[in-house]
C-alpha cells in the first residue's frame, strides 16, 4: 500500500502533458476514459475480491491437536466423507464448504480449518483462532488427541501443554470458545476412556499452570514498545508468561468446569468412522 | 528399488503412494517432519536427506501445493531418481493439475497414477542401464551384470502395480493390471533397441520444423527410441516415438503422428482424432499410456518456446507490473523475488544475521514462494516479508517445549532420587558464571536446594567469583527457603572429575539441582574443546547450556556448531542462553545464527546486570525485532 502515491503520480503527469501540448482534444478524452476504467477496476477489486475467503466470516470450526492424533483424517472424513491416508501436515487444510449433516436446509456452510500439530508450526493455529474469535465467527475448537497415547506421560504432557495454550486464548472472550477434546483412536485397547482422560488432563493442566506461574518471564513482555504496539492480537502474549487459568487456589485445584470455556471430552474414532458424537457436538454449537 | 514413493499435499493428505517395501509409518512421519517442518537439511540446494538406512529425495510444486517424496535404502544408488521425481512432478501436475489447483474441491482428488509410474520407472531404469553400458564400455562384465539386475528389477516393477491396484480395488483394476504387466516389457524392448539408435534423434530435435519429411522414416526405423538415452532434458522426449512406434506399427500407423503435434501444427487435427479413437478402444491403453506420458513430458518444450516469445511482450507486461504489484494476484517467479529478497537479505545482515544464514533464509522464502500467487492488494515486498517472518519464526520456535521446573520435579521424584544436573559452556567472557547465578536465583525462588560446582579450574578468580555469587544468593533468598552451597576443589584439577565428585556429593546430600560452571574456551581451539567430550561423559549433565553473546556476529554460527559437536557423537547441546541482549538493541541476529546452525532452541535470554534479568525467549518478540 505504501507504493500507492508513487503510482498515481505518473498518471497526473501525463494528463498535464497532454493538456499543455495538444490542447483539449481526443487525448484528454482517452485519458479520462482510461482513468474511469482503472478506477472502476480498483473499486471492483476493493468491493468484491476482498470479501472472498475467510475474512468474509463464515462460521468456523478449527481442528487442532498434537502431531499424529488424526486431525487431517478427521478433516477429510468430515469434509469428503472418506478418510484418507495422511502424512504430517505442513500447512493448514481449509474448506469453506463444510455442511453439517443434520442441520436445516437454510443453514449456511461452515469453514473448517485443519491445523498442523507440529510444535514449530502451531503459530498458525493460534492466529487463526484469534482472528476467528475477534470476528466472532468461531463456533468451536475440536482438539483431537490420540487416546491410546494418553497413558504415556510425555504424550499426555504435550497434549496438555497445547491445550493449555489454546485455553489461554479461548478464555479471553466472554463466555469462552467451546472446546471439544475429541479422544480419537478409542477403538484401540490401550485407549484411555473419556472420563479418565478428563481427570488426567486436569491434573496435567494443573501442573502446567503451576510451573508456568513460576517460570521466568518472557523477554519483551509489557515494557517493550514493539509488543505493546501489537497488543493482544499478536500471540506474544499468548504462549507465555504468567497467565493463570481458572480460579486462584491451591495446587491441585484446577477444574475444567471453572473455566469460562466449555470443555467436553468425548470418545470417538476416525478409523472406525465413529464420529457422530463429535458431529452432534458440532451441530449443537452450530445453531448457537 | 524405491521402497516408498508418495505424492501428498502440504496439508498432509496423501494423493498417491506406492510402497514396495514396508517402511514403518513412524519413520516416514519423522522424515516428513524433519524435512518440511523442522527444515533439518542444511546442505543448500540439495534436496536429499539420509537417515539411518534410508535416503529421502523430494521435490515440491508450490503452485499445486504438493510434495513428492521418494524413500529408498541408502545402500542403493539410484542414478535416475532426480529424473524420476521431475517427471512424476510433471506428469502429476499435468494429469491432475486442475483438481489440485482447486484449493477447496468437492471431493478428494482421485489419482490413479500407478500405471504411469510403473511405465516411467521402467523406462528410466532401462535408460540408466543403457547409460552405464555406454559409459563403461570397457567393463563388459559389469555392464552385463547390471543389465541382468535391471531385468530382474523391471519384472519386480511390473508386479507391484497389479498388487496396488487390486488392493485399492478401483473399478477398472483388471484392465489396468493387464496393461501394467505388459507395459514394462514393451518399453523394455523399445529401450534396448533404442539404445543402439544413433544420433538421428538429435538431428531431428535440433531442426524440428525441417524434419516433417524425415520424421516418418525415422520413426519406422525405430531408432528414434534413442531419445531415452539423451533423455536428460525434457525436450528430447517429444522425439521419442520409439516405444510407441513398435506398438503402433502393428495396430495403428497414424498414432506415431501424435508426437508431432507440438512441432507440426498441420498434423494436429489428424492427431487428435487418432488420439481419441485410440483412447476409446480399451485394447490400446498400453500404448496410449506411454505415448501420453511422452506427450506430457514433451510439453516443457512448448512452454520453453513460449517463454522465448514472451520476450517482446515482457516490456508491455512490466509496464503494468507495478499495477499488478499493488493489486496483487501476481504469480511469482524468481526474478520478481530476487529484488525483494536482496533487500531483505541486507536488512537481515544489518541485524547481525550471518550472510550464510541470511542467504539460507532467502532461499527458503524463494522456494516457498515461487509459483504462488500474491494475495489481493499485496505487493511482492509484503508477501516476501510475511514469508520471511514465517521462516524466522519457524527457525526460532523450539520443536519440543522445555519446562525445566517440571523436569527437575520429575527427576526429584524418580526412584532413586538424584540431582538434576545443568552445566554451562561457552567462549571466554560471554557470561557463563553470571548467567549460571541468574538461573540459580530463579531456582532458589522456587525452593530448590542447589549445589554450584566450580569446574573452572583455570582462570584465576573464577572460584572466588562463584563464592561471591553463592553468598549473595544465599542472603537474597534466605527468607524464601532456598538452599545453596558451593562445591570447590581449587585450581588446576581436572574439571570432569570435579564435576563427577560434585554430582556424587549432591546425590548424597539430597540436592535438587547441581549447576556446573566450566572454563571458557575458544571454540576453534581443539585442545581445549576436546576436554568437553570427557566432561560430558563423566558429568553426564541433564542439560548442557551454551551461553552465547548477542554481541558476537557471524562467528556465532561456527561457535554454535563447534560446541554442539564437541560432546561426542551421542551428545548435543540442549539449549542456548543468549546473554547481553540489552546491549544490542534490535540486532539480535546471533540468536538466529545459532539456532539455524544447530537446530537447537534458545531458551533463556540475559537482559541485564541483576539476578532477575533473565527471561525466556519470546519468538514473536524476536521476530518483531528482526523485521523492524
Amino acid at each position: 500500500m505504501s507504493s500507492h502515491p508513487e503510482t498515481e503520480k505518473p498518471d497526473v503527469l501525463t494528463t498535464h502533458e497532454a493538456t499543455s501540448t495538444s490542447g483539449y482534444g481526443l487525448p484528454v478524452y482517452i485519458l479520462g476514459v482510461g482513468l474511469i476504467i482503472i478506477t472502476a477496476y480498483f473499486a471492483y477489486e476493493l468491493l468484491f475480491r476482498k470479501t472472498k475467503g475467510l475474512a468474509a466470516g463464515e462460521p468456523t470450526f478449527i481442528i487442532a491437536g498434537p502431531s499424529g492424533s488424526g486431525k487431517t483424517s478427521l478433516f477429510t472424513l468430515l469434509r469428503y466423507g472418506e478418510k484418507s491416508t495422511t502424512l504430517p501436515s505442513v500447512e493448514q487444510n481449509i474448506t469453506t464448504k463444510f455442511w453439517l449433516p443434520n442441520l436445516p436446509d437454510t443453514a449456511k456452510p461452515f469453514a473448517l480449518i485443519d491445523t498442523p500439530g507440529h510444535q514449530k508450526v502451531r503459530h498458525g493455529m493460534f492466529s487463526a483462532l484469534q482472528i476467528a474469535q475477534a470476528a466472532r465467527t468461531i463456533h468451536g475448537v475440536l482438539y483431537v488427541v490420540d487416546a491410546s497415547a494418553m497413558s504415556r506421560p510425555e504424550q499426555l504432557r504435550e497434549a496438555a501443554e497445547y491445550l493449555y495454550d489454546i485455553l489461554r486464548i479461548t478464555e479471553r472472550v466472554r463466555g469462552g470458545t467451546d472446546v471439544l477434546v475429541a479422544a480419537n483412536k478409542s477403538e484401540l485397547f490401550t485407549a484411555v476412556p473419556a472420563k479418565r482422560l478428563r481427570t488426567l488432563l486436569e491434573t496435567e493442566l494443573d501442573k502446567i499452570r503451576e510451573s508456568r506461574a513460576k517460570s521466568v518471564g518472557k523477554v519483551g513482555a509489557g515494557s517493550d514498545k514493539h509488543n505493546s504496539d501489537d497488543g493482544d492480537e499478536d500471540d506474544g502474549a499468548v504462549v507465555g508468561g504468567s497467565g493463570w487459568l481458572g480460579r486462584r487456589g491451591e495446587k491441585g485445584s484446577f477444574k475444567l468446569e471453572d473455566l469460562e470455556t466449555d470443555v467436553m471430552v468425548i470418545d470417538g474414532s476416525v478409523d472406525n468412522g465413529k464420529i457422530h458424537p463429535w458431529i452432534a457436538w458440532m451441530e449443537e454449537r452450530a445453531v448457537n | 528399488m524405491i521402497d516408498y514413493f508418495t505424492v501428498f499435499t502440504t496439508g498432509g493428505i496423501v494423493l498417491w503412494q506406492k510402497c514396495n517395501q514396508p517402511v514403518s509409518a513412524a519413520i516416514v512421519d519423522s522424515l516428513v517432519s524433519d524435512i518440511f517442518i523442522e527444515d533439518r537439511t542444511r546442505s543448500g540446494e540439495q534436496s536429499s536427506l539420509t537417515r539411518d538406512r534410508y535416503t529421502v529425495k523430494w521435490t515440491t510444486a508450490n503452485d499445486f501445493g504438493i510434495i513428492i517424496v521418494a524413500v529408498y535404502q541408502s545402500l542403493l544408488q539410484i542414478s535416475f531418481i532426480d529424473e524420476l521425481l521431475a517427471s512424476v512432478k510433471k506428469l502429476f501436475t499435468t494429469l491432475y493439475g486442475d483438481e489440485l489447483k482447486n484449493k477447496d474441491p468437492e471431493k478428494l482428488p482421485v489419482c490413479k497414477f500407478d500405471d504411469y509410474f510403473a511405465v516411467r520407472y521402467a523406462e528410466l531404469e532401462k535408460l540408466s542401464v543403457g547409460r552405464k553400458v555406454g559409459e563403461v564400455s570397457g567393463a563388459v562384465n559389469e555392464g552385463s551384470g547390471d543389465k541382468i539386475a535391471s531385468g530382474d528389477e523391471s519384472e519386480d516393477a511390473s508386479e507391484p502395480p497389479s498388487r496396488v491396484t487390486s488392493s485399492d480395488s478401483i473399478g477398472d483394476a483388471v484392465k489396468t493390471e493387464k496393461a501394467a504387466v505388459k507395459k514394462p516389457n514393451l518399453s523394455k524392448r523399445g529401450g534396448r533397441r533404442g539404445g543402439r539408435g544413433g544420433p538421428k534423434t538429435r538431428v531431428g530435435r535440433e531442426s524440428p520444423f525441417g524434419s516433417s519429411g524425415d520424421e516418418v522414416p525415422a520413426k519406422k526405423s525405430g531408432k528414434k527410441l534413442r531419445k531415452w538415452d539423451i533423455d536428460g532434458s525434457a525436450r528430447d522426449i517429444s522425439d521419442d516415438e520409439g516405444p510407441l512406434d513398435f506398438s503402433a506399427g502393428k495396430s495403428n500407423g497414424n498414432v506415431t503422428a501424435n508426437e508431432e503435434d507440438s512441432d507440426n501444427p498441420l498434423l494436429e487435427d489428424e492427431n487428435v482424432e487418432n488420439w481419441g479413437s485410440k483412447t476409446k478402444s480399451g485394447e490400446f491403453i498400453l500404448k496410449d499410456l506411454s505415448s501420453e506420458i511422452n506427450s506430457i513430458l514433451a510439453v516443457p518444450d512448448a512452454s520453453a518456446t513460449a517463454e522465448g516469445t514472451r520476450g517482446p511482450s515482457a516490456a508491455l507486461a512490466s509496464g503494468f507490473g507495478f499495477f499488478r504489484n499493488i493489486i496483487g494476484n501476481k504469480v511469482l517467479n524468481e526474478q520478481d523475488l530476487d529484488k525483494a529478497l536482496a533487500g531483505m537479505k541486507d536488512h537481515l545482515m544489518k541485524k547481525n544475521v550471518a550472510p550464510e544464514v541470511a542467504q539460507h533464509l532467502c532461499d527458503v522464502v524463494c522456494k516457498s514462494l515461487v509459483g504462488t500467487k500474491t494475495g489481493n492488494w499485496t505487493s511482492i515486498e509484503k508477501t516476501v516479508r510475511a514469508a520471511m517472518e514465517a521462516a524466522i519464526r519457524k527457525i526460532l520456535t523450539p520443536s519440543t517445549s522445555v519446562d525445566l521446573l517440571h523436569e527437575i520435579q520429575r527427576v526429584k521424584s524418580a526412584n532413586p532420587p538424584r540431582p538434576y544436573v545443568i552445566s554451562v559452556v561457552g567462549v571466554n567472557g560471554v557470561g557463563k558464571s553470571t548467567n549460571l547465578s541468574k538461573i540459580a536465583f530463579w531456582l532458589l525462588q522456587n525452593n530448590m536446594k542447589l549445589l554450584i560446582a566450580a569446574c573452572d579450574t583455570f582462570r584465576s578468580g573464577a572460584v572466588e567469583q562463584l563464592r561471591v555469587h553463592a553468598r549473595n544468593l544465599k542472603k537474597l533468598t534466605e527468607r524464601e527457603g532456598g538452599e545453596i552451597e558451593l562445591f570447590e576443589r581449587g585450581y588446576g584439577k581436572d574439571a570432569a572429575n570435579i564435576a563427577r565428585d560434585a554430582i556424587t556429593y549432591g546425590r548424597e546430600h539430597g540436592f535438587d539441582v547441581v549447576l556446573i560452571d566450566t572454563a571458557g574456551r575458544r571454540h576453534n581451539d581443539t585442545r581445549l574443546m576436546s576436554s568437553l567430550e570427557k566432561f560430558a561423559k563423566y558429568a553426564n549433565p541433564d542439560k548442557i547450556v551454551m551461553v552465547g553473546e548477542a554481541l558476537v556476529g557471524t562467528d556465532s554460527v561456527q561457535q554454535a556448531r563447534n560446541f554442539n559437536a564437541a560432546f561426542g557423537a551421542n551428545r548435543n547441546l540442549d539449549f542456548f542462553l543468549i546473554s547481553k541482549c540489552d546491549t544490542v538493541g534490535d540486532m539480535i541476529g546471533s540468536m538466529v545464527n545459532m539456532t539455524y546452525s544447530t537446530g537447537i532452541p534458545v531458551l533463556f535470554v540475559g537482559t541485564g546486570q541483576m539476578y532477575t534479568d533473565l527471561r525466556t525467549l519470546s519468538v514473536p518478540w524476536a521476530v518483531n525485532m528482526l523485521m523492524a
